[in-house]
């Protein structure tokens, strides 16, 4: 039975192993092939998904359209997020990516890009009552949302003192902004100014004059050969004005012009290289806030829980059946949705009802992380004291213990250790989903990680050294668990 | 025995649990203080029933129960004084598994009854010595025999110096070899002039022991006599059809 499983297990893991190595040794595309373009739409008005029926639209994607049209070719978009752009370029996944990405030396170095195809600039939004801020430098002591491994991102990296809040996209570093959990948000201009035109943002200002003069150009893996038909077709569309006509049609203005090389690659900077002892340090700071994170949350979680089983087991029927709905509520819900809902959501709410509302991501994450793991561990615990001999309630009950006396004496110290095990999962599932707070800019293991792989664009070392360090903290949490559970124990014969 | 104080007194006690059956169907019964009242009787006719509703471990609906004076009622000030006037020892010994032998004796008087704790261990040890387990004290009650454990309860209830002691099938679920050690407690406790109020099977102790046997059946008292009348000339049928069945 063993061996055979054993076998039929190796088999599958052939299979698989034979299908990642095909995919990743498939030879380029043939001349028929269309392009596959990588894209984050999330960021109008030059990639995003129109309402109705999902089609992405905007700037770049006509313009690589134009572009693969000159050449007789066609394009098929793969979306990603903006940070996995280069990944996906480096690990040969896609063709190219045209995702207003900023020409840097840095990037450069992990991949090639087309000539520049559109002038842009970083530029500071602040709320209409916000600081003044003529330069970056003026960002220092400041709370700052950034685009996670955008060209604002490396900038803001570099002032000592600014407090970063990198976010998975640009609409959700806006409505941070809005729900004034940060001061600032540094982005490319072009594209702040439409989204905050286009949304009716009208409590929001752009605090000076653009900051930097960056160009964006089109990436591709280091070598690709396809970069020589893309740059010949951005020439044409150049020269012949139909740039322009597009840029026109999209900003309401002729572009600035636009030089044949950006001027970021003349007189290249060294990249920063992947320093295992910088990462180390980096993912230790990341872990011990992962740790705070699940503490925090199992502590407020298991108080809820207590609450939530108390009103299950000796509530009322209304405060049962609200206890329930709870739980189920809870239950039925992604984690992500609660996890949105309380942080980007609640703060929005409250503004729209005049009570502005400042909810730190820590607080945000927290609630939403205690909540979420209370109506799992209040189903355990409930489960846990109805488990309890019925002797031993009446046995309680015949030596004269009242109600609370015959809980903490009697039946809690039981069925807690009957519900050690399922809580001690619960509390290795905790540590894990704290990564989820990772799209709320909070700089855990897991942000942390990605923040690395966003400067350095070495995805599976850094993905790997993350798994680990998660490894770690979920080994060593069993490890204190069976512990204690071996304590509790001590009287079972 | 008539002339000694009355320690309960129950009146047509009628009770329906939940599920919609008649569990006891106008019970009475008096105990006198230091009597020892056997309860037998088939199963199902609501022995366990009938005295769990002396200490309010079941309600009952219609009827009235008097416990050493004191009226049971929904008061909760009356529940609680009445448990501390009466024991209850239980068929599967109910002991707390998490507590050691001693632990399980001081629980009650010291979080109830509010004595210091070094007090209550020395008599807790002295009960312990009574029952022949004092050198278990230390040792948690998954470590000892049915015998033992059925010893400890008896002595846990003791060392709330109740008043009355109920017993609901104390030796049922004992190895046979461990139930004269039991009953051997149970006699002495009886001979020191414990009101007891016990509910078995074992004739020979309600021979030797008892003052009174009732017998009861669908609900109700059918017969109540000294041991020696009801086990050699039972007047009600029930009541001879019952001892065919376990003779």
């Amino acid at each position: 039975m063993r061996s055979s499983l054993k076998r039929a297990g190796a088999a599958v893991l052939g299979v698989l192993l034979s299908l990642v190595l095909g995919l990743a040794l498939m030879p380029g595309a043939p001349a028929s092939q269309p392009w596959v373009v990588a894209t984050d739409p999330t960021y109008a008005p030059f990639e995003m998904v129109r309402a109705g029926d999902g089609a992405l639209e905007g700037f770049d994607v006509e313009l690589i359209r134009a572009v693969a049209s000159s050449q007789g070719r066609s394009v098929r978009f793969v979306t990603l997020p903006f940070d996995g752009l280069i990944p996906a370029l480096r690990a040969g996944r896609v063709d190219m990516a045209i995702s207003a990405m900023t020409i840097t030396a840095q990037r450069a170095e992990s991949v090639d890009f087309s000539r520049p195809y559109f002038p842009a600039g970083l530029g500071v939004v602040v709320q209409r009552d916000g600081p003044s801020i003529a330069s970056l430098d003026a960002l220092a002591g400041r709370r700052v949302a950034v685009q996670i491994g955008s060209t604002g991102a490396l900038a803001v990296g570099r002032i000592r003192g600014a407090q970063v809040s990198s976010y998975d996209s640009a609409p959700l570093a806006l409505q941070a902004l809005l729900n004034g959990q940060v001061e600032a948000y540094v982005n490319d201009l072009p594209a702040t100014l439409y989204a905050i035109r286009q949304r009716k943002l009208d409590t929001l200002r752009i605090s000076s004059q653009p900051l930097t003069f960056d160009y964006y150009g089109i990436a591709f893996p280091q070598g690709s050969a396809l970069r020589d038909p893309v740059n010949r077709g951005l020439t044409s569309l150049i020269n012949d004005g139909r740039l322009a006509a597009l840029h026109r049609r999209w900003f309401g203005r002729d572009p600035a012009p636009l030089p044949a090389v950006a001027p970021q690659l003349e007189g290249r900077s060294r990249a920063v290289g992947l320093d295992p002892l910088l990462l180390l340090r980096n993912l230790s700071r990341g872990a011990l806030v992962t740790l705070a994170l699940t503490f925090s949350a199992f502590v407020l979680g298991s108080v809820l829980a207590a609450l939530l089983t108390l009103a299950l087991m000796a509530g009322a029927p209304w405060q049962r059946q609200s206890a329930r709905a709870v739980i189920n509520g809870l239950r039925g819900t992604p984690l992500l949705v609660q996890l949105f809902l309380i942080y980007f959501g609640l703060p929005a709410l409250c503004q729209s009802l005049g009570m502005p509302l400042r909810l730190p991501p820590f607080v945000a994450a927290v609630a939403a992380l205690s909540c979420n793991h209370s109506a799992y561990m209040a189903e355990t615990l409930r489960a846990g004291i109805a488990s309890i001999d019925k002797g031993q309630w009446q046995a309680a009950d015949a030596l004269g213990l009242r109600r609370w006396p015959r809980l903490r004496h009697v039946v809690l110290p039981q069925a807690l250790q009957r519900v050690l095990p399922p809580l001690g999962n619960e509390f290795i599932t905790l540590i894990k989903d704290t990564s989820l707070a990772a799209v709320i800019g909070f700089d855990e293991l897991f942000r942390q990680g990605q923040l690395v792989v966003a400067t350095t664009y070495r995805a599976f070392e850094v993905y790997a050294a993350v798994g680990l360090m998660y490894l770690l903290l979920t080994a060593v949490a069993a490890r204190v668990l069976r512990l204690l559970e071996w304590r509790l124990t001590r009287w079972e014969v | 025995m008539t002339g000694s104080p009355l320690m309960i007194e129950a009146r047509a006690v009628e009770k329906w649990y939940p599920n919609g059956f008649h569990a006891l169907r106008g019970a009475d019964l008096t105990v006198h203080q230091g009597e020892v009242v056997v309860i037998m009787g088939p199963s199902g006719s609501g022995k366990s029933t009938f005295i769990r509703t002396f200490n309010a471990l079941e309600d009952f609906q219609k009827g009235s129960i008097t416990v050493d004076g004191i009226a049971l009622s929904n008061d909760v000030r009356h529940i609680d004084a009445i448990r501390r006037e009466v024991g209850m020892v239980f068929q599967q010994f109910n002991l707390f598994p998490h507590l050691t032998v001693l632990e399980n004796l001081t629980l009650a008087p010291v979080l109830v009854r509010k004595r210091p704790k070094a007090e209550v261990e020395r008599q807790a040890l002295e009960l312990l010595e009574r029952v022949g387990i004092h050198e278990q004290a230390r040792k948690y009650p998954g470590q000892l025999s049915g015998g033992q454990q059925q010893r400890v309860a008896i002595a846990r209830s003791l060392c709330m110096e109740p008043r009355i002691m109920l017993f609901d099938e104390p030796t049922s679920a004992l190895d046979p070899e461990l139930v004269h050690e039991v009953l051997e407690v149970m006699q002495e406790l009886a001979e020191g002039g414990m009101t007891m109020v016990v509910v078995t099977h074992e004739v020979r102790f309600a021979r030797q022991v008892a003052s009174r046997v009732v017998l009861m059946a669908e609900g109700q008292v059918v017969e109540q006599a000294p041991p020696e009348q009801f086990f050699t000339n039972p007047q009600h049928e029930r009541s001879r059809q019952f001892l065919r069945q376990i003779g």
